[in-house]
This record gives structure tokens, C-alpha cells and sequence, in this order.
């Protein structure tokens, strides 16, 4: 049977690659003795497949991966012995039985939703440096104004042009129909954004966009994304997608 | 978002010694982060005693290393002691961190090295050597010994290197020669009871020399004859004469760990381990290991049944690979490959067996372990000729080689790795010859033996050559190298003699560097002042040796030159045949295995003749001391 498994990816392993993850959850599975359904062949795999890579350096609070494991087992026990054996930087969150012929996570993706944490992003504006945005008096409000009007101006183009590299060389998109929610609030960016494999919108992609709007400069790494949650068709979280 | 989710997403926040804007942009970050699944976390208000261990080259080196989770889990089991890893940073962060001034720091507290009470590196290879300066100088740490003030790092080697610590003396404040699970907690405790007296760094040393099997260099004082050869060594300060090499007696008892460290990146070897017996009954003539491990110690075939079992439930490895010198010596490897097979069958855990020797046993279980199809099997007879073998003791004859490569065409394989020495003592053109011929001859037997509509595709056979290296604590010990030109020389000789063979096209030839060979040969044989060299590569940016694409010969040839008369040339450490009678850099070791056991298998060698093994008999060499192994079998 195919169940569809939810976790967060926390701080303490956001520097983890996709890769590193996929591993990591192969031996969560044999170290919490989960009966999994494995491929044929000669080096049998277990079957498994994550709903969307996760980029370096961003943490999720709403990953997928299917897998297929044998039937009769107790799914909420599964959840509870894979949290005893992942550690603490991953949390796993649900497990759910799919519905029979039900599309996998990864074909059933049409939406992510990101919260970015942007505050750094005001302290640099107003000249802080590296300062601690946690107790620093930083003005939100000001920098609030700014990244709203850049926000209204994006959304009221009707082509957001970006160029994009890929394995075949660099071309250009637009990005405008990818967007369905943008929003900015007490320096957090809140984002709805089309996500899978042949329409995927980065977060990172959308606030450099913002940001060459204003005067602020836009610098990755003082940003923290957050993969809120990923949907199926019509906003369903995957987890209520096709799931028991 | 609920207040309760905010929570779930921030846990334990790690504190990095490194900053985002970093760590974003180096390769694979999380080599540098720490907080893998089994690491150690302490309260560092807890411990009486920091110790960083290090392996010095890049983090999934490392992580494959079992020396290291052995000593870190050992280290770790007493309550006042915190043990954690340290590898080199690549040389992206590198360039970062010495920009940066950003201290070299360890996984687990992320706080710098150089604030703890030890810093252990495992010397493992001798082209490792500039990374362990390179180590010592981003940790903010005095490269010499003798400048590091009372609140630096005492700074200690282990590991094979170690029996040759010379060239090494400058830079460490103490070697630990032999088998880390014996006196490391006896060391411990002399520091923490310095530290208590109010006791200095000085004396702490002086303290520790009079453990077994700690050397303290700068105890000791070495004079040198006109023609540069060593004319005395001497200890200062009541420090012993000899330093005795720890053995662990009885290894079913020994530490193992049940929880090793799991990486996240993945590791060279990215699989569990375990280790069924520690040294080699062989005794070839070429082979450090097989001398400085000696006796063969094996663990119970109960212990490694439980290890086995324990091992892959508690890290959910899909692999486990058993670790010897030569696995089919352990004496009841039916038993346990019967065991392992029939336990992990439907666990889909795969087991390895790298260092078989091949006969119809050990292939009846590697078919059983194996795809058949994709494995390869590897033979290694080191030499051509069986008189070469004579030389070298390697107790293999063309008989085994051409029976086991029957029977293992018989049984579907078609792939055959064959690993050879070039350059060998009393090497002769035909020996070199024999190597291709002996190729040449598998190739035909795979034709004779598997009938044309049973064979798919041709046999594939791979012939690696490595240049011999003679290494300390072996009878070769005294034999010269040859310059980098001849040992290419004899790899364009055999490269041409086996593109003249009927089967070239199934035949592959692969040689290695012979630059990197006779600067391997400068470190392990070489006396206290190549430190000098040493130092002088490392600051013309040599690091990394060990990867070929990092390795520069110029640079340390020019070392080597730039050095002046008080250090001698490649001619004297390298190309030089040394006398049965002079003092040696490592002869205060006592490795068990006696000086004159090596003589007499020196001899034995020029007279092409083979020493029996430990199994069918004892030859005398001494580890008998030890009081364990397979001397107590005799
Ligand atoms: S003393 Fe004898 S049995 Fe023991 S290791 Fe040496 S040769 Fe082998």
C-alpha cells in the first residue's frame, strides 16, 4: 500500500541537500523497522518518492514523500517509531494511507506556499548591519510601506519577465501567472506560488523581483524561507489529497 | 501560522561557527555543521576534558574511517570526557576561513579547536601530511610543538604513520604508538591530574612519556654522523628508551561501537562496519600492516553475530561490510557468512567482503552476496612471477590464480581485477613481462573455459600496477626506491608488452603516479629533519597531497632543494640502499616484531625464500610478547 508521509524540515538540517534527505529517510524507515515494499532486480531499492526537492538552506514545515510499504501495519505506530529514530531536525508530521490509484505526491503538486522571513533585509536598509532583528528597534512599518507598494506594482504588471537558467542555457519567463498570493506583513513575506516540476516558481526568484523595486538591497543569505505547505488541485494540502 | 507550529519549526537552534552567508556558498555545507544521528552532544560545564579528534582530509573521508567512531565512542562513554570530530575543510571554506581569521572549529560545539584540551590526528597516510599543518594552522594553532603556550591544545598522532613519527616530531607534542582502546583513558587521567597539581604543560609531558606507548619527541634528542645518517637517539628527562606499541589482547572485549555516527553527507564508505579480526597471519615482505599488526587477534564469532544484528538496527544501513587485513583467514568465516546471509536475506542488507581470497568457498558466498553480473572479482598477486612472489612471500601460486579465475568464470563472472607492484626488490625485466603474460593467460582461460553462447561479451580484465614504497617495520625497511622516470619506464614496458598480447582487447591497464610514489617514500622513511620539508610545501600551499588533482611535485622537489646542507636530499631518504646496521628514525618503536626477525626475512628474500604463515606455523617474530592471538596457538 502507498502511504504519504508529512514532515518538517527544521534548522538544524536546513543545510541538508535533497539527496542527503532521501538517504536519511531510507535508514529512518530500516531503523524504525517499517516493512517497506522494495523494487525487483538484483540491488532491490525501497520504493519511495519525494512530492518536491528542497533547496539547500530552506526549511519546510509541509515536505511529502509517498512510499509504498506493506499492508497491515499500523500507520500512526509508524509515525510515532520514525519520530523516535530521525532526530531532531526532522519531525514527522502525519502519515496517511492513499487512496488506491491515487496520483503520486510529486504528479498530484500544483501549489506551494512559502512564509520569508525578510527582517534582516530591513535591518541592512536601515543601515544595522548584522544586527540581532530578534531585540533590535528596527522600523518595520517604514520598511512594511516600501515592500507593499513594490508588491502592489509587481502585481499590477501583466508581464513579470525574469530570466531563468537551466541545463539547455538561459531564457526568459514569465512569472506573472505563476503568482496567486503575495503578501507582506511585520517583515515577513507570505507567498502562494505555482510549484511541480514543469511550473515551479522559487521563492528566491519572486523576491528579487520585489526587491528591484525598492531601494533595498535584495541579499540572499540574510532571508529565512519557509516551505509552509504544498498543495494538489483547488488549495488541498497534499495530505488531504487522495489520502484516507 | 499558530504560535504552536512555531515551535515544531525552530528546534534546538544550532549555533554554527560559521555564518549563513558562508555556509550558503560552500560545497555541500552540511560537511561543517554537525548534529548527524549517534553524535555526541555534552554539556561542555559537564566535562573535565575537550578533546577534538581529527582525521585530516575532507569530511567523508573521514566519516568512512572506523579508527575514529571506535575512539569517539570510547572517548565518549566516560562522563568527564567530550569527544568531537574535526576534519580539513575544503579548500573553498579554506580560503574563506584564512581570509576570515575564522578559527578551524569541531562539529559538535561548533567551538574552535584550539580551545580544547586535546586535538588528536589519525595519520593515516603519509600524503595526508600537509592537511595536518594545514589542520594545526587554521586552528590557530602553533605549527611547532615547542611554541604552543600553557593553554593550547596538547596536540597527539596516532594511527599505522606513527611508526615512523619522525618527520612529524616537530609538530606534535605526543605520538600514541599502537592500538587506541588500550591506554588512551590511562593518558587521560595523568592530564587531569597535572591539571589538578597545578602541574605545567612541561610536566604533563614528562608525566605522559612514562605511559606505554606514548612517545614525546621532544624528549628526545637525536645526533646526527658526517655522513648524515643517525648516530644516536637519545632520551632526556627519564623518558624510556624504547616505546612499546599498545595491543588490545583479547579484541571480543575491546570497544566497538554499536551507534556509529551517521552522516548526512554522504561518506566514501556509506555503510556499517565491522571489524572480524585485527592484523594478518601472512607476513608478505612488502606489507606494513601485515608487520604492525601483528599478532592476528579475531573477535568471537558470538561477538560479531551480535555487533552485526545491533549494528544495522541502530543505523538502518542497507549495507554491511566486514573489515580485515584478509577476511578468509577468520577461522570460522562459513559459519558467520552462513549466519549473515540467512539473517539479513530479507532485510535487504547487502554484505561486502572486500579482501577475499578466491577459491571456491569464498566464491560460492560471494554468489550468494553478489550480483554476479556487475561485480568484478579481484585477485591480487602483487607479482608477475612466481619467483618474484618468492621475494615478496606472497604465498600465492599461478595454480590458485588460474583455478580460482576457473571457477569463477564457471560461475557467470566475466570480470577480473588483478593488482600488481612495479618496481620490486630484485625486479628483473621478466618479472614485469610475467604481469602481462599472467593477464593474458586469464584472458584465454575465460575463452577455453566459457562456451561461446554462455559468454556475454568479452572478459574484461583490469591490470593495476602501484609502485612498491618499501615502508618502516618491514624487511624491505632498508631497500632504495627508484627515480619517477625508471618507474615509468617499467609501466610503458608493461603497457607495450600487453598491447602485444593476443587478448589486448580485453585486457585494461591502469598505473599509478610515480611522482606521488617517491614522495610517498620521502615521509614514511624519513628522519626528524624532513619536518623541515614538510613545513616549507605546506607553505608554498600544498595541501590535499593525497588527491591527485592537488598533488604538486615541483613544489616539493623545490622544498627539498631550498633546504640547504643541514637537511639531506631525495637521494639520501629515497634512492639510497640503507645499511643492515644503521640506526633507523623509528627504532625506539618495539612493535613486537623484532628488528632481527625482519633481517632474517631480508635475507630469506634474497634467497627467494617463503616464509610459512602464522597458521602453519610460528616463524618467531617477536608479537609473541603480546601475549594474545594466534601465538598462543603455538
Ligand atoms: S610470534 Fe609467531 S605466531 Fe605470533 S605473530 Fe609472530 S610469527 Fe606469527
Amino acid at each position: 500500500m502507498r502511504v504519504r508521509i508529512k514532515f518538517a524540515k527544521k534548522e538544524s538540517v536546513k543545510y541538508l541537500g535533497h539527496l542527503d534527505i532521501m538517504r536519511f529517510f531510507q535508514r529512518c524507515f530500516n531503523r524504525a523497522e517499517v516493512k517497506m515494499e522494495y523494487s525487483e532486480g538484483y540491488n532491490p531499492h525501497q520504493k519511495m518518492s519525494f512530492a518536491q526537492p528542497l533547496g539547500v538552506g530552506i526549511i519546510s514545515r509541509g515536505e511529502y514523500l509517498d512510499a509504498e510499504i506493506a499492508s497491515g501495519q499500523d500507520l500512526e505506530d509508524i509515525c510515532r517509531r520514525l519520530n523516535d529514530v530521525c532526530g531532531d531536525g526532522f519531525e514527522v508530521l502525519n502519515v496517511k494511507a492513499v487512496e488506491e490509484g491515487a496520483k503520486k505526491a510529486m504528479a498530484a503538486l500544483q501549489f506551494a506556499s512559502y512564509e520569508v522571513d525578510v527582517r534582516r533585509l530591513a535591518a541592512v536598509a536601515a543601515d544595522l548591519g548584522q544586527t540581532d532583528v530578534e531585540n533590535s528597534a528596527v522600523n518595520l512599518e517604514e520598511f512594511d510601506s516600501v515592500v507593499n507598494r513594490a508588491i502592489s506594482e509587481l502585481l499590477s504588471e501583466d508581464h513579470i519577465m525574469v530570466s531563468k537558467t537551466t541545463k539547455s542555457g538561459t531564457r526568459e519567463v514569465d512569472i506573472r501567472p505563476q503568482i496567486v498570493e503575495l503578501s507582506e506583513k511585520d517583515g515577513n513575506v507570505k507567498m502562494k506560488v505555482t510549484a511541480g516540476s514543469d511550473n515551479n516558481l522559487k521563492p528566491d526568484t519572486l523576491l528579487a523581483s520585489i526587491f528591484a523595486k525598492t531601494d533595498i538591497e535584495y541579499q540572499k543569505e540574510k532571508i529565512t524561507i519557509t516551505r509552509e505547505e504544498l498543495f494538489a488541485d483547488g488549495f488541498v494540502p497534499l495530505d488531504q489529497f487522495q489520502c484516507e | 501560522m499558530s504560535i504552536n507550529n512555531d515551535k515544531t519549526i525552530t528546534d534546538t537552534k544550532r549555533r554554527y561557527a560559521l555564518p549563513e552567508r558562508i555556509l550558503l556558498n560552500v560545497e555541500k555545507p552540511a560537511r561543517y555543521t554537525g548534529g548527524e544521528i549517534n553524535s555526541v552532544m555534552k554539556d561542555k560545564a559537564n566535562v573535565n576534558v575537550r578533546f577534538a579528534m581529527c582525521f585530516p582530509d575532507l569530511y567523508e573521508i573521514g566519516m568512512s574511517h572506523l579508527g575514529i567512531q571506535i575512539l569517539y565512542s570510547m572517548l565518549n562513554e566516560r562522563e568527564d570526557v567530550w569527544c568531537e570530530r574535526v576534519y580539513s575543510p575544503w579548500s573553498d571554506l579554506e580560503m574563506i576561513m584564512k581570509e576570515e581569521s575564522i578559527p578551524l572549529f569541531a562539529l559538535e560545539s561548533q567551538d574552535p579547536v584550539k580551545e580544547f584540551d586535546f586535538l588528536g590526528i589519525t595519520l593515516q597516510y603519509e600524503m595526508a601530511y600537509t592537511n595536518v599543518l594545514q589542520i594545526l594552522d587554521i586552528s590557530q594553532i602553533p605549527l611547532h610543538a615547542k611554541e604552543r603556550g600553557e593553554g593550547m591544545p596538547i596536540v597527539i598522532g596516532g594511527g599505522p604513520c606513527v611508526y615512523n613519527p619522525e618527520p612529524l616530531a616537530d609538530f606534535f607534542d605526543l605520538f600514541y604508538i599502537g592500538e587506541g582502546e588500550t591506554v588512551y583513558f590511562e593518558l587521560l587521567d595523568v592530564y587531569k591530574k597535572n591539571r589538578d597539581n597545578g602541574g605545567s604543560r612541561k610536566d604533563f609531558l614528562k608525566a605522559a612519556a612514562q605511559v606505554e606507548g606514548i612517545y614525546v619527541p621532544s624528549l628526545y634528542e637525536v645526533a646526527y654522523n658526517e655522513d648524515d645518517t643517525i648516530k644516536a637517539f637519545t632520551p632526556i628527562e627519564a623518558a624510556p628508551l624504547m616505546v612499546k606499541k599498545q595491543v588490545v589482547t583479547d579484541l571480543s572485549s575491546a570497544h566497538y561501537p554499536m551507534k556509529p555516527v551517521i552522516p548526512y553527507v554522504q561518506a566514501t564508505q556509506d555503510r556499517a562496519v565491522l571489524e572480524i579480526q585485527r592484523g594478518c597471519i601472512r607476513g608478505c615482505r612488502f606489507c606494513q600492516a601485515g608487520m604492525i599488526y601483528r599478532p592476528l587477534r579475531t573477535r568471537s564469532l558470538e561477538t560479531l553475530k551480535k555487533y552485526a544484528k545491533e549494528i544495522i538496527k541502530n543505523t538502518g544501513y542497507e549495507e554491511l561490510s566486514l573489515t580485515s587485513l584478509s577476511t578468509s583467514d577468520y577461522p570460522e568465516f562459513a559459519q558467520l557468512m552462513d549466519f549473515l546471509v540467512e539473517e539479513f536475506k530479507n532485510k535487504k542488507v547487502n554484505i561486502s567482503l572486500p579482501s577475499l581470497r578466491i577459491d571456491e568457498f569464498a566464491l560460492d558466498v560471494m554468489s550468494k552476496v553478489q550480483d554476479v553480473k556487475k561485480s568484478s572479482l579481484t585477485f591480487a598477486p602483487e607479482a608477475g612471477t612466481q619467483r618474484m612472489r618468492d621475494v615478496i612471500n606472497k604465498g600465492i601460486t599461478i595454480e590458485d590464480i588460474m583455478y580460482g579465475s576457473e571457477m569463477a568464470f564457471k560461475g557467470g563472472w566475466n570480470k577480473v581485477k588483478l593488482y600488481f607492484m612495479l618496481g620490486l626488490p630484485t625486479e628483473r625485466e621478466e618479472d614485469v613481462q610475467g604481469i602481462s603474460d599472467l593477464a593474458e593467460q586469464i584472458a584465454e582461460l575465460y575463452y577455453d573455459t566459457v562456451p561461446k553462447e554462455q559468454r556475454s561479451g568479452k572478459v574484461q580484465i583490469t591490470v593495476s600496477t602501484s609502485f612498491f614504497i618499501p615502508k618502516p617495520f618491514t624487511p624491505f625497511q632498508w631497500e632504495p626506491m627508484y627515480q619517477p622516470n625508471v618507474y615509468l619506464d617499467k609501466a610503458a614496458y608493461l603497457n607495450d608488452s600487453i598491447k602485444a598480447q593476443l587478448n589486448k582487447k580485453s585486457i585494461k591497464y591502469n598505473w599509478h603516479d610515480a611522482k606521488t610514489s617517491v614522495i610517498e617514500g620521502l615521509l614514511a622513511r624519513g628522519d626528524r629533519r624532513v619536518g623541515k620539508i614538510i613545513e616549507a610545501v605546506y607553505k608554498k600551499g600544498a595541501t590535499f597531497d593525497a588527491w591527485t588533482d592537488h598533488f604538486d611535485y615541483d613544489k616539493w622537489i623545490s622544498a627539498v632543494e631550498e633546504q640547504g646542507a643541514d637537511v639531506p636530499d631525495m637521494d639520501f631518504y629515497v634512492y639510497r640502499r640503507r645499511e643492515l646496521d644503521e640506526i633507523l628514525p623509528w627504532d625506539f618503536i618495539d612493535a613486537g616484531v623484532s628488528k632481527n626477525f625482519m633481517k632474517r626475512e631480508f635475507e630469506n628474500s634474497k634467497n627467494e625464500k617463503v616464509t610459512l604463515n602464522c597458521k602453519e606455523s610460528c616463524s618467531g617474530c617477536g608479537a609473541r610478547v603480546f601475549g594474545g592471538g594466534i601465538c598462543l596457538t603455538h
